[in-house]
Order: C-alpha cells, then structure tokens, then sequence
C-alpha cells in the first residue's frame, strides 16, 4: 500500500502470512506458520549460547537430522498426526529424488545413532541389547587377570502415539 | 584385615551416598526450620541436589538467626526451577505484563545485565532437565508446543524492539547465571542488536505447479523433427523417451532459473539473503513442489519496497504456474550467526 509508514510496518502484519497489497497470487490468507518454517527456525537457528543444561551436541544432531526428516517427509508427519497437506505426494522425479534424500538422511541417523550406541529399531522389532565390561581382577594392588563381560538382552521396541520410543 | 583392598570401596560407596545423604539432611533441616519459621542459608553446594519441589514457607516474622541472602522459600523454589531464555534484547524494553512461554504458568519477565535484558520464564526442571530434555524433545506434540511457545514470545518482543534469538531450550538454574552470560556475551549480543536495529527476517518460498513446469520444459525441448514420420515404432519410442529424458533435466534447470530469478531480484532490497534447504510442500497446505526457500534480512524503512516487490515477482511467475509465498517479519533468526561470528 503506496504511503504506509513504515515505522509500523510490522503492527500491519500479521506475521505469520503477510499480505502485501495486491495479495500474493493463489495465497490463501493470513493462517498460523506452519510447523516447518518454526521449527526450521528454533531448532536449527538462533545464536547458541551453553546453558546449564548442557544437551548433548549428538542428541542435537541427531534430533536435527529427524526433525528434517519430519519436515521432508509426509508419512512420518502423518504418523505424528500432522496433516496439513491436501495432496498425496505425486510420484514426480522430484519426489524421487527428495526420497533419495531421506533414505540418505536416515542411513546418516542410523549410523549416527549406532556410533552414538543408540538402539534405532522399528516398531514391534526385537532388540538385543548388548552391555560389555571389562572386569580387572586385582591380587595385593597388581592385576591377575581381565575379563570382557557381556550380557545380552532381548527386549521389543515400541512406538507410541506420541512417536517415544520405549522398550517393553 | 585387608585395608588396601577396602579403602577405594568405601570411597566409591561414599560418593554414590553423599548426594543421598545430603538430600536426606536438606530435608531434615528444612523441617527442623520451618517448624521454627526461621530464613536460613544453604550452602550453594547443595543447590546440586535434586529435590522435590516442596511447598513455600509462610513469611518470615523474626530475624534471621543464619546470615545470608537466600530465604528458605527462594531457595527450595530455585531448586526445582530453571531459567528459560529465549532471547536478548536491550535493557529497559517494554514487554507485555501477560506474556508466558514455555511454561504456561509462568510469566516471561526480564533479566538485566550489562544494558542488556535476557527474556526469561521459568520452567519447571522436572521437564527441562537433562534427561527430561532427551525425551521430550522426540515428543513432536511437546516440541511443537515448545517451539510455538518460544516464537510466540519472541515475536511479541519484536513488535518493540530489536532482539536476538536463541535456539530452543537454553536453560540456566539460577538468575544469577543468566546475568553471568549476559555480561560475558555482552560485546557479542550488542553487536548483534547493533546488526539487527530497524531490522527484520522475512520468508519466500516458492512452489511451482508440476504439469506447467513439465509443459515448458517440453516445449523447449521439442525441436521441428521432418524425420519422425518415417522412423519405425521403435525409434519413434526412443526419441520419445529421449525428449522425456531431456525434458526432466529441463525441469530441474527451469526450477533452478527461477529461484535464481526470484532470489537474485530480492536479494538486491535485502541487507543479507539466504537459501535454506527446501520443505516438501505438502506440509504447508500449498499446491505444487518449492523450489525456493528464501530469507532475508530487510531493514524496515524498505520493507514496502520488499513486499511490493514480492508482488511484482509473484504477479509475473503467475502465469507460470508459480505460487510465492511470503511470511514475516520474523525475528532474525537466520541472520544473528553471522552477526556473531563477524564480532568475534
């Protein structure tokens, strides 16, 4: 609009979906942000500074890599009950492509999560988790011998509803 | 009697314990003193010992018999409470008396240091600990919940002045370490603010309609061929498949053209531009694929200049088959890095 001050500039907005005048073609009016725009924001911007809460920098990553999988993939949002959306990802070769994307994305988590020794398996998979320690066996302060321990365990992972993981 | 072999037992049992332990007298002489409705001083040490958050003492009628800063009901609430910041601006900001953030219980209240004030909530460290932090950050409901929380407050500070943003999640345990990083910060932060003044962050992202791409793309890749009426079924096929071929590749170029275009044009308005990573369009309601996901930093006396603009470019990409969608102001997100690392 020819004469807006700019000072308020801002005041006129509604921040999420701004309207310049003449409207944006095929835009639909002011809606809330989407998830993706926040999140792309929160997570992955915005300056870092070491709080007390120190979260580990690999969980960080980690969570980084799934959120962007959130935001690349339409199966994983309607899992998550996130439905935004009204059309079905057509199979275009770009649509091709951002697949590829995502498997590449989540062979990186996967690997991550290993080198991390985060368990990643599917819903209703078994899982064994195996704990090694070495034991020292010591005799008048000097070592007599060493031993790895390991102890395995089968249990089932599960998802719930809200996407936790839990071992049941 | 086997001394050696006892004394590292005894030292590692004693260290599980003593947390326990001084948990355990905490309490003890917490009851002790409330029965005496007395003020009393903890040691900061024992601020390290997770307690249940325990009801506040009525008010203190005598002189305190224990010297020292830190009232019994401070103390015992400092323990189970964290301070969420979720931004910076200058000290002495206006900010609304009704605004809460991460906890909607909690009022977001400002702490000055230095001519800077940190935006901060408090939060219950039950939720934002650590190990609570792990978990609810894999809950997408807690998160987005969290992170709507978070933008909401600093938008709100937006709307009077310059701030800068943090990441989600910056929690410190007391007040007075969130002053401490505000005045070790402090060079960096005004900086920051100085970069920032008069200024906001804006979005475009660009979709575009895939069956007017592909008609394009199909147009500048088909040539006058005289010869395809004698070739057989099969080279006919081929050349078919050919053009196909070529006509994705086109696709690609044509998308990457117009992000150029678009980009470059705004840009040119923009303090500092970015391209971020695209979204897959079905998550924001729109038609058609992005092939731009822009940012910009706009100083607000050309931020008229900036949407007209916009909608010149939208009303020229239209008849493509292109939908340009602008969001913001936002705060500058994506513009403090470098306004951070340029200090340092």
């Amino acid at each position: 609009m020819a004469g807006d001050p700019d000072t308020s500039a801002r005041a006129l907005y509604d921040r999420r979906t701004a309207q310049p005048a003449p409207p944006l073609t095929g835009s639909r009016g002011p809606a809330p942000a989407s998830l993706a725009d926040i999140l792309e924001r929160v997570l992955d911007k915005g300056i870092v500074i070491a709080g007390d809460i120190q979260i580990n920098l690999l969980d960080i990553e980690l969570l980084t890599i799934k959120i962007r999988l959130l935001i690349a993939s339409v199966e994983r949002a309607q899992e998550m009950g996130i439905n935004w959306w009204e059309n079905d990802p057509k199979l275009t070769s770009r649509a091709k492509e951002l697949e590829e994307e995502n498997d590449e994305l989540r062979s990186r988590l996967e690997r991550l999560e290993e080198v991390a020794g985060l368990p990643a398996p599917r819903a209703g998979e078994e899982v064994e988790v195996q704990t090694r320690r070495r034991e020292v066996i010591e005799e008048d302060g000097e070592k007599v011998a060493e031993r790895d321990v390991r102890h395995k365990e089968v249990e089932k992972e599960e998802v719930d509803k809200g996407g936790r993981r839990g071992r049941k | 009697m086997a001394g050696n072999d006892l004394d590292p037992a005894i030292e590692a049992l004693a260290g599980e314990l003593a947390p326990r332990l001084t948990a355990a007298l905490l309490r003890r002489c917490r009851e002790e003193l409330r029965e005496v409705g007395e003020e009393a001083m903890f040691p900061d040490e024992a601020e390290q010992v997770a307690e249940p958050e325990e009801p506040v003492v009525g008010g203190s009628d005598g002189p305190a018999d224990h010297p020292g800063p830190h009232p019994l009901a401070e103390h015992a609430r400092r323990e189970a409470i964290g301070h969420y910041v979720y931004g910076v601006v200058r000290a002495e900001v206006p900010l609304p008396r009704d605004l809460v953030g991460a906890d909607p219980t909690a009022p977001v209240e400002l702490i000055e240091e230095a001519g800077l004030a940190a935006l901060v909530s408090e939060v219950p460290l039950a939720e934002f600990d650590e190990g609570s932090l792990r978990e609810n950050l894999n809950d997408v409901a807690w998160l987005e919940e969290k992170a709507r929380a978070h933008e909401h407050v600093l938008d709100v500070a937006l709307a009077g002045s310059a701030v800068v943003p943090l990441r989600l999640c910056t929690v410190f345990t007391t007040e007075e370490q969130v002053r401490g990083m505000l005045a070790r910060e402090r060079a960096v932060l005004f900086d920051a603010l100085g970069r920032l003044d008069g200024r906001a962050e804006w979005g475009v992202k660009a979709y575009a309609d895939r069956g007017a791409v592909e008609s394009e793309a199909l147009a500048r890749v088909d040539r006058p061929d005289g010869a395809d009426d004698e070739v057989t079924a099969g080279t006919a096929y081929m050349n078919r498949r050919r053009r196909e071929a070529r006509a994705r590749e086109q696709v690609e170029e044509i998308a990457d053209e117009w992000a150029r275009a678009i980009h470059g044009g705004l840009a040119a308005i923009a303090v500092e531009a970015l391209l971020n990573p695209l979204q897959r369009p079905e998550l924001s309601g729109r038609d058609g694929e992005m092939f731009l996901n822009g940012v910009y930093l706009i100083d607000d006396v050309e931020a008229a200049a900036f949407r007209a603009a916009v909608a010149t470019l939208a009303e020229d990409f239209d008849r493509r088959g292109v939908a340009l969608d602008l969001t913001g102001p936002w705060p500058a997100y994506n513009f403090v890095k470098s306004s951070i690392e340029a200090a340092r």
